[in-house]
């Protein structure tokens, strides 16, 4: 029977990506893009500039996410399976020996 | 009852029935037309293998655009116009895709036209209202303008979700499935702007011919055991039709939290595979099928992440159980999909 412990830490992760959109969204679209500074090109470069930055910290969020997952629970049980796998081989070896 | 009412009543329940019944006996009709022209696919995750006959995707959108078909007739919404076009566009290149197998980069490119009815009705036409160009956002009572932005946001998210629902439909039922839950907190979202005077009666009677066509493709044809998989055109069709009701609904973000587990798998696979490929076209597979037809994760570090790979990472499963878990998640998503819903329109009135 598999645990339930990715389906709980991918409700985690949905809970976190939840806030991110919310936080997001209001940042950019109730913050940034209203705000005008001058009726110019640069305003809407700056607009889009600090628009991107916040998504590439967000998506950063969301990746460094995905990586501890997958270091805890799928490379990690790779390595302990290697592991124990050596363990039993070297344990016949010193059987047979 | 007034005549209005008895309007609405029969033209929902026309067009409810209309794409039931096409979307019913047009997938029948295509799965023995399929089999008959040898259209068809091994489904790996059975443990007799069957041939599966692929796309039902005509029957799918061929049901959701008469439906909208009939519902334009009645309310002459050039909303509705657009929404069915949306959805007409996108079934034909998924279409394309299915015969001809798009790259990754052309299908997104394509899908691109999809967008544009909706702008375009909306500059063409006099008096059509297909999407306001204001954005609702949480805790805020009043909207965000954005009549430069919005236009380029509807053009660019009808690729977005043709490919997010693309990405989903992994394992028998699940992209239907995810689409069939999303839509609750989006028919609530659209009921609770209705009450409020900021939507018509004519959007939520759109979102009907799809409900209609997902229920009959789903409970028919698609839940495990699959008899028919969607293929692209189902997915590229329904993806594009979700992506036109969150626009002309005006729920844009409560849609895309009700679809973040679709949303977050796209992200997932594009991130770690690091640029624009269809699945067919990775070397290393995210999952191992087991002699019991079980899977489980790939602990190849090029393997890429998807939401199948993470949910099998602590031992195997089988297609049934992860179908499972995805619901669970797609329910989740829903109810922080509602609670958006509330944080938009309904306690930004209360304070």
């Amino acid at each position: 029977m598999p645990s339930n412990r990715p389906l709980f830490s991918l409700f985690a992760i949905f809970t976190v990506a939840w806030l991110l959109v919310l936080a997001g969204a209001v940042v950019i679209f109730k913050f940034i893009v209203p705000f005008t500074y001058c009726h110019c090109f640069y305003d809407g470069v700056a607009k889009g500039a600090f628009s991107t930055i916040l998504a590439v910290i967000w998506l950063g969020i969301l990746v460094a996410m995905r990586d501890q997952f997958v270091r805890k629970n799928i490379l990690s049980k790779a390595q302990k399976d290697s592991e124990s796998e050596r363990e039993i081989s070297q344990d016949a070896s010193n059987k047979l020996g | 009852m007034t005549v209005f009412a008895l309007l609405v009543f029969l033209a929902g329940t026309a067009s409810f029935v209309l794409s039931f019944l096409i979307c019913l006996f047009g997938t029948r009709f295509l799965i023995q037309f399929l089999v008959r022209r040898k259209m068809t696919v091994l489904d790996y995750h059975k443990p007799e293998r069957p041939q599966i006959p692929r796309p039902a995707g005509p029957a799918i959108f061929g049901g959701v655009v008469a439906g909208e078909i009939l519902l334009f007739f009645f309310s002459s919404s050039y909303a509705i116009l657009a929404l069915a076009l949306v959805t007409l566009i996108s079934g034909i290149v998924g279409i394309v895709d299915d015969l001809a197998t798009l790259g990754g980069l052309a299908k997104p490119l394509l899908l691109l036209i999809g967008g544009i009815p909706m702008v375009a009705i909306q500059y063409l036409a006099p008096g059509a209202s297909v999407y306001s160009s204001r954005l609702y956002l949480p805790l805020f009572s009043h909207p965000t303008y954005l009549p430069i932005l919005y236009p380029l946001l509807v053009i660019i998210a009808i690729p977005v979700t043709t490919n997010t629902i693309n990405t989903i439909d992994v394992l028998n039922g699940v992209m239907s499935g995810t689409l069939l839950i999303a839509f609750v907190p989006v028919t609530v979202a659209i009921i609770i702007r209705i009450y409020l005077g900021l939507s018509s009666i004519w959007i939520l009677l759109a979102t009907l011919p799809l409900i209609a066509s997902l229920l009959s493709f789903y409970f028919f044809f698609h839940r495990y055991p699959s008899k028919i998989f969607p293929g692209d055109s189902g997915a590229l069709a329904l993806g594009g039709a979700y992506g036109a009701i969150a626009i002309i609904g005006g729920v844009e973000i409560v849609a895309i939290i009700a679809i973040l587990p679709a949303i977050l798998n796209s992200f997932l696979f594009l991130s770690s595979v690091k640029k624009l490929v269809e699945h067919r076209q990775v070397s290393v597979q995210p999952t191992i099928l087991l002699q019991d037809s079980r899977m489980v994760a790939s602990t190849d570090r090029k393997a890429p992440v998807t939401l199948v790979r993470l949910l099998v990472s602590t031992g195997p499963q089988s297609e049934r159980e992860i179908t499972r878990n995805i619901f669970k998640l797609d329910a989740y998503c829903a109810g922080l999909a509602l609670t958006t819903a509330l944080l938009i329109w309904v306690i930004p009135l209360a304070k």
